[in-house]
């Protein structure tokens, strides 16, 4: 049985039927014969997708830049990011059209699933998980899920209430992808043995699952599927163990983060985490051991007691009076993580780019102000350029329209043949031109 | 997906996350203007036929995996620890909805398998329990068929079918040349460990003739409800032998095998993770104080706050004759030094814990009154008493408070020499936020004397007198004067002992119950009416929980195949 066509059988039942045209592309061609190099997409190099997403949101009056287009002044919640303003793309007042029922949640399920939330969770995947079918096939990791602020809950979702929980522990993260499992580019020794044991059981996992499978309702089918497709990842993983890693010449084993990173004196480390993560996504990303990631920076409702602020984050967004400078000072703060995050990604060289320009980075959050919940004038930066797919280095004020139609966009710009984003309200069948290189 | 109850506005829970909220979402109280009615199940003439809820397939929590693997092959390590973290809907973690399989927990299923598989076949002691046969000579093919025979049918809480059997026999033939004899059973325990059978408690169940559109569960299934709902934990083979010598196929059986399995002392364990996620114990361990505001704050007075809560159940649990209902008004409880001290009450002799009798402490006694309660939900200062009434609608009364709307106003900021109290009443004054906030806040008011780590004071810092007038709308008489009156209050009220039968349901059943008369209202209220003629007997209720159609029947989710 051929994973991609499970993945597609099981992308279609998730989305329940609904009108989705998503051409597979042949996963083949991204690796030459040599399994050395990669063709095809326009750029020599894959092109990835990530999301970086923090919780709250911001406060518009500081977030929007007053003026539009490649000359457009960063506003002071941006500032942090000047040194990226090439890199990327200003994307302000398009709105998520579907409903605002849920504080915190009701963006998150527009923007990423493209549809309301039914039954208090996504309907259909969200787009890193759309993207990750199309292109995660042939990597260690489908996609990888990470965040600052530990938690286990996040926006990535597979399917309905399907939720791909983030890895907040640096030392986990790096264990993951770099302890046991990962060779060096070039390394040609002769994969553990232990493998071939490994996959055996796998396979009778699945032997045993065909039983149960046979004897479920389709409901129960479904979430059978999910278990799966994690347990045939599993044995991809072992698959690409046994090819000869591609000789990737900025790929290295980065060292290994420090056990574990203590509040101070209350306040988490988020700074000191997020750029350990930092660190480890982009080498993840140089070393080809996935295309996809979703960075949970920090969580929605997320009372975070940030560096100098006077109180939680959640509780300072409707709490403090005025113009709100403890929340002002937070995005900021947080943004400059963000800009740590996109420059380490700028700083791995590939061909005559570098890792940034071959990815599209969507970096969001949860509302527009934070006080009043809104969703319009929904904050969003995309940065890199996709391979040469997206236009950068201006802000695009998109007045009023539907958030789906830059999803749409980038679903394009990384390749997916998709003609339409989202369901009901949500619903967009055009991409947002002003975005076009 | 199952669908929402009919007329339920949908909602997210407080951590506005699908994953967390969405397993059990019920029906809100419309536009918070009262408590939940059932008209159309009042006006049914005959409410008594219970409508079982639907079979889900519902994976392991992690507290149960844990477990699980304890009473299967010995581990003692928690493993689930590297597991990601179970969503909490209504405080419980085994939301079936809720319960999936992402990729990463099947990496980490597979290195808990794994991990577990070499650290069994290391130990002559565990594979001299587990296995218990010789994997040497002849006598190995025979050894390893009784192995997988005896620990897949344990592991998978029923009989294998052959092909089942065959397929671990054949993993193990895989290490038939390994110098390590031990090798084959570590992969057959990580092929069971992985599968989803062992992962999952699959429901099957069988039409039932006599009652169209239901399936009657297996024996097996039963099996795994009553264990895990009484032990917390994997049956064991007697309780599987019990199964298929046919004990479980009728009522009597079941609630004759549950009192068999109440005395036995995995259930003290199996009942203390449903009480300590109802009560939301578990919260008390994230609980941090600022050192210099509480100088007596502690990890370790934290976890005393759990543990006086958890005894005080524990004692009304498995006392003989004990009324549950002293939860809210007993007049003894549990302390160690530390309580003792933060009560302003004298240590136990020896330091250690000792029932204490409270009649000469009015301001103490009850659930309402111990520090565990009082701590849990003051997320801050200024919140303190709206969490504290919303415990109260929601863990004692089984109200569900909606989250504030997207778009209306929030908590304003204080000013300066304003109360806690003046601020709350200056936001209710707003009616968008009156709605909702009157039926927490002034009930939280009446706690108004305990701070926010249980300690009591009469007076303010700035000594003025602190009052604990409170009001619990939608009951009458609304108002009260404090906790002690409270908790007289909400004791004598159907509500309460109704709630208590909810919550069970909810952890039973891992989801929400839905309280129409088409749905599980007449279980509900017969559970509650065998709670109420036990004199409320907790272990009684159970019994007869576990003998009912709800427990029995249940209607197939989705086509079957």
């Amino acid at each position: 049985m051929s994973p991609r066509i499970h993945r597609r059988t099981l992308l279609k039942g998730l989305l329940g039927g609904a009108a989705v045209s998503i051409a597979l592309p042949p996963l083949e061609c991204f690796v030459n014969a040599n399994g050395t190099a990669y063709a095809g997409g326009g750029s020599a190099f894959p092109k990835r997708f990530g999301v970086f997403y923090w919780g709250n949101g911001v406060l518009p009056v500081r977030w929007d830049p007053a003026d539009e287009g490649p000359n457009y002044t960063l506003s002071p919640q941006l500032m942090p990011l000047a040194d990226l303003k090439a890199d990327m793309t200003v994307v302000s007042q398009t709105r998520v059209f579907t409903t605002n029922s849920s504080p915190h949640g009701s963006g998150p399920s527009g923007l990423f699933s493209g549809d309301a939330l039914v039954n208090d969770s996504f309907s259909r995947p969200s787009i890193d998980q759309v993207i990750a079918q199309e292109i995660g096939g042939s990597t260690r990791f489908r996609s990888l899920e990470l965040g600052v602020q530990r938690s286990d809950n996040s926006w990535s979702l597979a399917g309905p209430h399907q939720v791909n929980p983030p890895e907040t522990s640096p030392s986990a993260l790096f264990n993951r992808l770099f302890g046991d499992g990962f060779r060096m580019p070039g390394d040609m020794s002769a994969p553990d043995p232990r493998m071939r044991l490994r996959r055996s059981v796998l396979d009778a996992v699945l032997g045993q699952a065909t039983t149960l499978r046979g004897r479920l309702g389709s409901n129960d089918q479904a979430r059978l599927d999910q278990h799966l497709e994690g347990i045939r990842t599993l044995e991809q993983q072992i698959a690409n163990l046994e090819l000869n890693p591609p000789n990737l010449a900025a790929c290295h084993r980065p060292t290994m983060p420090a056990a574990d990173y203590p509040d101070v004196e209350g306040r988490p480390q988020m700074s000191q985490i997020s750029h350990v993560m930092s660190d480890l996504v982009a080498m993840a990303l140089a070393c080809d051991l996935t295309r996809v990631f979703f960075n949970m920076y920090s969580q929605p409702v997320n009372n975070t007691l940030f560096p100098g602020a006077t109180s939680g984050h959640h509780q300072l967004t409707h709490d403090e009076p005025g113009d709100q400078p403890g929340v002002d000072a937070i995005v900021r703060y947080i943004m400059a993580d963000l800009a740590y995050f996109l420059t380490a990604l700028r700083s791995v060289p590939e061909g005559d780019g570098n890792l940034l320009r071959h990815s599209i980075v969507l970096c969001t959050t949860d509302c527009s102000y934070g006080r009043s919940h809104s969703i319009d004038d929904y904050p969003m930066i995309l940065a890199g350029s996709g391979g040469g797919t997206l236009r950068t280095g201006t802000h695009i004020a998109a007045r009023g329209e539907n958030s789906s139609k830059v999803m749409l966009t980038v679903l394009q710009a990384m390749g997916l043949h998709a003609t339409e984003y989202g369901v009901g309200a949500g619903h967009a069948t055009d991409a947002l031109s002003a975005l076009a290189p | 997906m199952r669908a929402a109850p009919p007329n339920a506005p949908r909602r997210l829970g407080f951590q506005a996350f699908p994953r967390a909220a969405g397993a059990m979402a019920i029906g809100v109280l419309a536009a918070c203007t009262g408590v939940i009615h059932d008209p159309e199940g009042a006006a049914r003439p005959d409410a008594s036929v219970a409508i079982p809820g639907p079979l889900l397939l519902r994976r392991l929590t992690n507290a149960e995996y844990d477990r699980t693997v304890r009473d299967l092959l010995g581990q003692t390590t928690r493993v689930s620890a590297d597991f990601p973290a179970d969503a909490k809907v209504f405080g419980f973690d085994d939301g079936a909805v809720s319960l999936t399989i992402s990729p990463l927990h099947a990496e980490r299923y597979r290195d808990a398998a794994e991990r577990i598989g070499a650290e069994v076949t290391a130990s002559p002691a565990r594979m001299a329990s587990v296995v218990g046969c010789d994997l040497t000579g002849t006598g190995r093919a025979p050894c390893l068929a009784r192995f997988v025979g005896s620990f897949a049918r344990r592991a998978y809480r029923r009989p294998l079918v052959d092909a089942e059997v065959q397929g671990l026999l054949h993993v193990a033939d895989v290490a038939a040349d390994d110098p390590d004899r031990n090798a084959a059973v570590a992969l057959i325990i990580e092929a069971v460990l992985q599968s989803p059978s062992f992962l999952f408690r699959a429901e099957f169940g069988a039409p039932d003739p006599s009652r169209p559109g239901l399936y009657r569960l297996g024996r097996f299934d039963l099996a795994s409800r009553l264990s895990y709902l009484l032990w917390g934990t994997t049956p064991d083979d007697a309780l599987l032998d019990t199964a298929q010598a046919g004990t479980l196929d009728t009522a009597e059986g079941l609630a004759q095998t549950a009192r068999t399995m109440l005395a036995d002392a995995r259930a003290h364990e199996g009942l203390a993770a449903f009480y300590g996620q109802w009560l939301r114990l578990y919260t008390l361990a994230t609980v941090h104080r600022d050192a210099t505001q509480y100088p007596s704050w502690s990890p370790e007075l934290s976890a005393s706050m759990s543990e006086e809560t958890s005894r005080t159940v524990d004692d009304l649990v498995w006392r003989d004759g004990a009324n549950f209902l002293d939860l809210l008004t007993g007049h003894a409880t549990f302390l160690d030094g530390r309580l003792a001290t933060l009560y302003g009450l004298p240590p136990p002799a020896d330091g250690t814990w000792a029932r204490t009798d409270l009649s000469d402490h009015p301001e103490r006694g009850g659930l309402l009154t111990q520090a565990s309660y009082l701590t849990l939900t003051a997320h801050s200062e200024g919140s303190m008493l709206i969490h504290r009434g919303k415990y109260v609608r929601e863990v004692l009364l089984c109200e569900t408070l909606p989250t504030p709307p997207a778009n209306v106003p929030t908590i304003p900021a204080p000013v300066p020499g304003e109360t806690d109290v003046e601020r709350l009443e200056r936001h209710r004054s707003d009616p968008s936020c009156n709605g909702c906030h009157r039926l927490m806040d002034p009930v939280g008011m009446g706690m108004h004397r305990y701070d926010s780590i249980g300690a009591f004071h009469l007076v303010d810092a700035q000594q003025r007198a602190i009052s604990q007038a409170g009001t619990l709308y939608g009951y009458t008489p609304p108002d009260f004067d404090g906790p002690t009156e409270l908790s007289r209050r909400l004791r004598d009220l159907p509500e309460v002992s109704q709630c208590v039968v909810r919550q069970v349901f909810r952890y039973a059943f891992g989801r929400a119950e839905v309280m129409t008369a088409a749905g599980d209202l007449p279980q509900i209220e017969r559970t509650t009416e065998r709670f109420r003629s036990s004199q409320y007997s907790f272990r009684e209720m159970l019994v007869s929980l576990v003998a009912s159609d709800a427990f029995r029947y249940g209607r197939p989710a989705g086509g079957g195949s």
